[in-house]
């Protein structure tokens, strides 16, 4: 079902917390909210649940403005950061509670439960005390017991923040899997960049309570609108430069763009390196550092500005090479040396 | 070496508490055994045990003991668990109302009395109001409340003062409870009835047992409330054993000293309860034994 928050905005005490915060989630999506600790992730996430009430703004779910509606009603469930378990209930009476709240008989709840663990790979885990549980296995009852809920919008808040590398990939490929078969609307809260890149198919970028942009992972990672976006995901150099007749010309790099003549920062990634195919940018290797399936490699630019780049093994150039490349502009954002929005090449 | 020495120097205080209730305690026990060598009783026998514990009178103030103490806990932990639930419901859980809450507890038994006289008397204030609206014709037809043998008077009393006590108690508990798992269960389709009665309550429960058995020790072995407020006969244990102590005769201290020994064994079996109860909510909570 579609989420349409409606310029919300959000205090929690006289602290402002969400400031006029508009969003989609079309149905069946899957969308990051990402964003550093404290940005107002979690206080959205509870505002679009019903735990937190807005200030100001509308939340829609559907056809239904949900805003003035209880919790309890609204189903939106959140799989909480500390997955709230209930200690003194089974695993089998944890993930059929949902049910049991809306009057489905016992037997059916409990044979429902047993189907939802099974997909979550906990098959026999019935009768289990939450607490003999580790904690990816808790995580997934946390999973099956919001999808038992039948959810009209599913709400992660940070779900895999507590588990180790292994573990949070594995929960991924498992939340994803049951995204394709579900089709569940979801709203993914992390912090984590990779994960927010890797799952969402839209990610919106939040940042002192405001959503800076919202796009396709490669839209907001290769194209932020803002500095401030660009900034966040980081790896990024500013050319300085000037905007001529439609071509962008710094000291280190020219090449076709399309905005306004002006002065402009070219921002550059190492990912926008076509290191393989000779051009106008020269860099150096300055330091390359195995790290098993590829290697870190350091290059600066002719200002000394420096980029990062991972590339697969093995290197064909030597430590204090220099080479010339091609800019992949697609991957490039400008930005009005002035401050303001950013335009794409 | 240091460090040690400091804990030795901080425990000091608690030891020596610890070692005056052990040592009055032991008194008791070997008191009620017959062993009082000052006053020429110095054979350990069982004789004072058998005799008080086949006693009508004993065991009548036992069961008026037991009933004030069972009564007084039962109705106060039923009445703190609904004002703390009223408290969490509302978000006030901190502030002036929970100051307000908790100003019972820091009454005197004594004055807890004087009030319940002054209120619940037949010429006392709600009699009058009852008058005064026209309830009652006449003050003999305000139900009598005070040294009943029903110990109503006392059984008010202490529901007034004990209370508080357990909303105290189960505060911040319940609170931290219903912010985080009542919260999940009204997420995932829970009214706020429903998430009080399935999570929040079940997870206090433990707490509010504790606080049960704090005031049934207290009750069973308060002094005050009864003498004060209950009628002649029966009387309550520690009323008895109170009256048996101060008896002229000396050689009858034994007789008192049996039934403080059954308040005292009661009160042990309480504590060790208690330490179950500590140990159940752990693992509710799914914590570490403690």
């Amino acid at each position: 079902m579609k989420l349409s928050v409606k310029e919300v905005s959000v205090s929690i005490g006289r602290a402002p917390i969400l400031r006029n915060v508009s969003l989609e989630v079309e149905s069946g999506e899957l969308l990051s909210l990402l964003g550093p600790s404290g940005c107002g992730k979690s206080t959205l996430l509870k505002t679009v649940a019903g735990i937190l009430p807005p200030e100001r703004g509308e939340v829609w779910l559907g056809e239904r403005d949900i805003s003035r509606c209880p919790p309890h009603r609204r189903n939106t469930v959140i799989v909480f950061q500390d997955l709230r378990l209930f200690p003194h209930m089974t695993v089998a009476d944890n993930v059929a509670f949902p049910l049991k709240m809306r009057g489905v008989g016992r037997e059916e709840r409990l044979g429902r439960a047993a189907e939802l663990l099974r997909k979550v790979h906990l098959e026999g885990y019935d009768r289990r005390a939450v607490s003999s549980l580790s904690g990816g296995q808790q995580q997934r009852v946390a999973l099956a017991r919001a999808l038992a809920a039948q959810p009209d919008l599913l709400l992660l808040d940070e779900p895999f923040s507590s588990l180790d590398e292994e573990l949070r990939e594995e929960m991924r490929r498992l939340v994803l899997e049951l995204h394709r078969e579900f089709h569940t609307t979801t709203v993914l809260v992390t912090h984590d960049q990779q994960e927010a890149l890797s799952m969402a198919d839209r990610v919106a970028v939040m940042a002192g309570g405001r959503i800076l942009q919202c796009g396709s992972p490669r839209e907001v990672y290769d194209r932020p609108a803002l500095r401030q976006v660009a900034d966040y995901f980081g790896g990024c150099v500013y050319l300085p430069g000037r905007v001529e007749g439609g071509r962008f010309c710094s000291p280190c790099l020219s090449g076709p763009v399309q905005a306004p003549d002006g002065p402009y920062d070219l921002m550059l990634r190492g990912s926008a390196l076509q290191l393989d195919r000779p051009g106008p940018l020269a860099l150096r290797l300055e330091e390359c550092r195995f790290r098993g399936a590829d290697a870190l490699t350091r290059w600066s630019l002719e200002d000394g500005a420096v980029l990062e780049r991972a590339l697969p093994l093995p290197i064909p150039w030597a430590v204090g090479e220099s080479v010339t490349c091609q800019v992949d502009w697609d991957r490039t954002a400008l930005f009005p040396a002035a401050g303001g929005e950013g335009v794409a090449p | 070496m240091r460090g040690k020495w400091k804990i030795l120097i901080l425990l000091a205080p608690l030891a020596g508490v610890t070692a005056l209730v052990l040592a009055a305690c032991g008194t008791v026990l070997l008191q009620s055994l017959g062993y009082v060598p000052a006053f020429g009783l110095d054979t350990l026998t069982l004789s004072y045990y058998r005799a008080v514990l086949g006693d009508p009178a004993f065991l009548q103030s036992l069961g008026v003991s037991l009933r004030i103490a069972a009564t007084s806990a039962l109705l106060a932990a039923a009445a703190g668990t609904a004002i703390c639930a009223a408290l969490v419901g509302t978000g006030r859980t901190r502030g002036a109302l929970t100051y307000l809450v908790r100003l019972p507890i820091l009454v005197p038994h004594a004055v807890t009395a004087l009030f319940a006289v002054l209120l619940f008397a037949q010429t006392g204030l709600l009699a009058r109001l009852a008058f005064a609206l026209g309830l009652i014709g006449d003050f003999s037809q305000f139900p009598q409340l005070l040294h009943t043998a029903g110990y109503q008077g006392a059984v008010l009393s202490y529901l007034w003062k004990e209370a508080p006590f357990v909303a105290y108690f189960v505060l911040a508990l319940m609170a931290g409870i219903s912010g985080t798992l009542g919260e999940a269960a009204e997420n995932l389709g829970a009214s706020p009835l429903r998430s009080f009665f399935t999570v929040t309550l079940p997870l206090s429960m433990p707490a509010i047992a504790k606080a049960f058995l704090i005031i049934f020790i207290f009750a069973f072995g308060g002094y005050e409330l009864p003498m004060l407020l209950g009628p002649t006969v029966p009387k309550a244990l520690p009323v008895q054993a109170y009256l048996a102590y101060m008896s002229p005769e000396l050689r009858d201290r034994p007789y008192a000293m049996v039934m403080y020994g059954v308040i005292l064994l009661l009160s042990v079996a309480m504590a060790a309860l208690y330490g179950l109860l500590t140990r159940a909510l752990w693992r509710k909570l799914g914590g570490e034994r403690p």
